[in-house]
C-alpha cells in the first residue's frame, strides 16, 4: 500500500467479538502486519475509522487501553449499512483500520488527582479505556469514581467489566438505569444519569470529571457541574461528531470552527464554553 | 518576476494541445461558458464573466476512486488508488477570484494529513488567469481582499490589452511557462496598459460590501453570535439543495463511501455538502445541525470565520456563483451586509 494515501486503512483480523447489549458489539482486533503491529501506539481517548469493505467507513474511538498491548477494540451500535456489515464479521475475518486520530484524555494533568467518570449508554467505551488505563495506573491517581447508566437493564455495555469493577475495592461503581428499564432482580439505582450522579456529591476538590453518553446527558451532567461551581478546566468530555476523513477536511464534524475530528475529540468544559451551541 | 507580451492565445493553446498538454478553460455549453477540457483552440471563449462551474473539480474531482479491495473468506486484498503521476495540466483562463480560491483550497488538502490525491494534480497543473475587464451584478470580489487582477493563486496572469494580452509570471511554475514558449512571447508593454485595462471594471464592482467580511468574522467571534436571531430570518429561504456549495470555488466538504459488493469493491471520495440534513446526522439520530438556518450558518461561518482564522486564507472570494445559481434568491451579500452591521461596522 502507498503510505502517501491519507485514506488508506491498514488490514486488521478480527480475533474476538463480544456482544454487549441486543444491537451492540465490541471487537477485538489486531494488525494483520507484524511490522504494523509492533509500531503502533495510540493514546487514551484517540478514535479510528474502521472500514468493513464493500459497506464503507465508520468512526468508533478506541474502547480498550493502550495499556493492554496487541490489540485494540471497538464497541458499536448495529445502525446503518457499515456497521451492519461489520457486525457480519467473525472472528478470522478482515476490517480496515486507519489512525489513531484526535487528541486524548488528559492522563498525565490528571495525576495524583481524584477522577470521576460519569457515562451513558454506548458512552463508556471511550471512557472504559480510560478506566482501564486508570487502573492499569491504579497508584499514580487518587479516588475513583463510576457512575454509568443506560435506558435499561440491558442496554448496559461491558456487563463482565462492570462486575469485575463492583468487586473492586480501590473504585467506587453506581449504576443506574432510566425509569422503566428495571428488571425485577436489578441492585443499582433507577433514575437518569445527572440527577443519580448529583445524589452522589462528588467531591470537587482535587477532582476531575470525565464524561461521555447522549448529547442531552452531557448537557444536564454539565449544568449540574456549572451548578456546583466545579472548575470548567476540571471538566472533559469527548465528543462522538459524525466523520468521515478523520483529518480535518471533509467539513463534518466542526464545531463552530473547531474539528473534532483534529482538534478533539476530547475537549475541557471551558474550552466548550468558547464555542458556539453547535453540538 | 517576469512580464512579458502575449499576441496570440491561440497559438499557445496550440503549442499546449500539440505538446499533449491537458487545457482546461473557457468553453461554451449551450447558453452558458463552463470550464472544460479543450480539444482545439477554438473550442475556447473570451466571451464570460465568471463560468457556471468553479475550475476546483480539474483538482478536486466530484468523485474520485482512493482505494479498491478485493475480498473472499481467505482474505482482503487492497490496490491503492494514489497515482504516482496526473497528467500535466494547463488551466486557462482562470478567473482571479477562482485563482484565489484554489489557493484556499490548496491549504485545506495541504497540512499534517496531505491530501495526495489533490496535491499531486496541483503540481502537475499550472494556473493562467485571465483579468476580468467585465463584471456583473453578482461579482463582488474587491469586497473579499481580491480584484479583478489580482494574481494570488495564479501561476501566470493574462491581462487583455487591445491587441493581446499583458503576462506577469506569479510563480516559477508562471515563469517556466513563459521560458519554455519563448517563441510565442514579445517583451512585456508599459505596466500602465495594464492598469489602465482594468480600471473600468474596478470602478463598476460593488463598493458597499468594503470591510463587510472582516466585519462578519469579528461577529463570529462571539460564540453567542451563532444563537443570534437574524439567522433564521437570513437562511429561511434556504431549501438546502445545496446548490452553493458544488459551484463554489472554495466548498470542499465530501463524503467517504464504498461501492460495488459481491468480491469487489471501490472506495470514492465524492463531492458532498454540509447544506445536506444527513451530512451532520449522528447513528443515535441526534443532529448538531438538524435545522436549515444551522446549516446555512455553518456555510456562511466557514467561509468568513473558519477559512480566515483556521487556514488563513479567504473562504469566499466573491465570484458571485452561489447568488446566481440560487433557486431561491439567496444572497451571501446580504448577510455579509446585514452582519456586518450588527458587528457595529463604521458606516460609511
Amino acid at each position: 500500500m502507498n503510505t502517501d494515501n491519507i485514506y488508506a486503512p491498514r488490514l486488521m483480523r478480527v480475533i474476538e467479538v463480544t456482544p454487549e447489549t441486543p444491537d451492540i458489539q465490541t471487537c477485538r482486533l489486531r494488525f494483520e502486519d507484524e511490522a504494523v503491529a509492533e509500531s503502533f501506539s495510540f493514546a487514551t481517548g484517540q478514535f479510528g475509522l474502521y472500514s468493513c469493505f464493500g459497506e464503507g467507513e465508520s468512526t468508533f474511538c478506541i474502547a480498550s487501553s493502550p495499556t493492554r498491548e496487541g490489540y485494540i477494540e471497538c464497541t458499536f451500535r448495529e445502525v446503518g449499512r457499515v456497521t451492519a456489515g461489520l457486525a457480519r464479521k467473525n472472528p478470522g475475518d478482515f476490517i480496515g483500520f486507519r489512525g489513531p486520530y484526535g487528541n486524548s484524555f488528559p492522563v498525565e494533568a490528571m495525576r495524583g488527582a481524584d477522577v470521576h467518570i460519569v457515562g451513558g449508554g454506548i458512552g463508556l467505551a471511550p471512557l472504559r479505556s480510560l478506566i482501564c488505563y486508570l487502573l492499569d495506573n491504579r497508584a499514580d491517581y487518587g479516588e475513583l469514581n463510576i457512575v454509568y447508566g443506560a435506558r435499561s437493564v440491558d442496554d448496559l455495555v461491558y456487563k463482565t467489566e462492570l462486575e469485575e469493577w463492583a468487586d473492586r475495592d480501590d473504585l467506587s461503581l453506581t449504576l443506574t438505569v432510566d425509569p422503566g428499564g428495571e428488571t425485577p432482580d436489578w441492585r443499582g439505582s433507577v433514575g437518569f444519569v445527572p440527577p443519580v450522579m448529583d445524589e452522589l456529591k462528588l467531591s470537587r476538590d482535587n477532582g476531575w470529571l470525565v464524561t461521555c453518553g447522549p448529547p442531552i446527558m452531557i448537557r444536564f451532567v454539565f449544568e449540574s457541574l456549572r451548578r456546583s461551581g466545579w472548575d470548567p478546566e476540571w471538566v472533559v468530555t469527548t465528543l462522538e461528531n459524525r466523520m468521515k476523513c478523520g483529518l480535518g477536511k471533509c467539513g463534518r464534524c466542526n464545531v463552530g470552527d473547531s474539528y473534532v475530528c483534529v482538534d478533539g475529540p476530547v475537549y475541557t468544559m471551558a474550552q466548550l464554553d468558547e464555542l458556539p451551541n453547535d453540538l | 518576476m517576469k512580464e512579458a507580451k502575449l499576441e496570440s492565445l491561440e497559438r499557445l493553446l496550440e503549442t499546449l494541445l500539440a505538446a499533449g498538454v491537458r487545457v482546461v478553460g473557457p468553453r461554451r455549453d449551450g447558453g452558458r461558458v463552463v470550464y472544460a477540457e479543450l480539444d482545439s483552440p477554438a473550442d475556447y471563449t473570451a466571451d464570460y464573466i465568471a463560468p457556471a462551474n468553479s475550475p476546483k473539480e480539474f483538482l478536486f474531482p466530484k468523485s474520485e476512486t482512493i482505494l479498491e479491495a478485493a475480498y473472499d473468506a481467505a482474505g482482503v486484498k487492497l490496490e491503492d488508488k494514489l497515482d504516482d503521476d496526473y497528467p500535466a495540466t494547463v488551466i486557462l483562463g482562470v478567473r482571479p477570484c477562482d485563482a484565489r480560491g484554489l489557493a484556499s483550497l490548496d491549504e485545506v488538502f495541504a497540512g499534517e494529513y496531505a491530501d495526495e490525491f489533490y496535491l499531486r494534480r496541483r503540481a502537475a497543473t499550472t494556473i493562467v488567469a485571465v483579468s476580468c475587464l467585465r463584471c456583473d451584478a453578482d461579482c463582488f470580489c474587491t469586497s473579499t481582499g481580491g480584484g479583478p487582477d489580482d494574481p494570488a493563486g495564479s501561476d501566470l496572469l493574462l491581462t487583455p490589452l487591445k491587441g493581446g494580452y499583458f503576462v506577469e509570471a506569479v510563480t516559477e511554475k508562471g515563469s517556466a511557462l513563459l521560458d519554455g514558449h519563448a517563441g510565442l512571447f514579445d517583451d512585456a508593454p508599459q505596466r500602465a496598459l495594464r492598469d489602465r485595462a482594468v480600471a473600468g471594471v474596478k470602478s463598476e464592482l460593488r463598493a458597499d460590501l468594503a470591510e463587510t467580511a472582516e466585519a462578519a468574522r469579528r461577529f463570529l467571534q462571539n460564540p453567542a453570535a451563532y444563537d443570534d436571531e437574524r439567522w433564521e430570518r437570513l437562511a429561511y429561504r434556504c431549501l438546502s439543495c445545496g446548490a452553493c456549495t458544488f459551484v463554489c470555488p472554495t466548498c470542499h466538504c465530501y463524503d467517504i463511501v464504498d461501492e460495488g459488493k459481491a468480491g469487489a469493491s471501490r472506495r470514492k471520495k465524492n463531492w458532498d455538502a454540509c447544506q445536506f440534513d444527513h451530512f451532520t446526522l449522528h447513528a443515535s439520530g441526534h443532529n448538531p445541525r438538524s435545522r436549515q438556518p444551522l446549516r446555512w450558518r455553518n456555510r456562511f461561518a466557514c467561509k468568513f470565520k473558519i477559512y480566515p482564522e483556521r487556514w488563513e486564507v479567504p473562504g469566499c472570494v466573491g465570484c458571485g456563483r452561489c447568488i446566481r445559481v440560487c433557486p431561491v434568491g439567496q444572497d451571501i451579500t446580504e448577510a455579509l451586509a446585514a452582519l456586518a452591521t450588527a458587528a457595529g461596522k463604521p458606516t460609511g
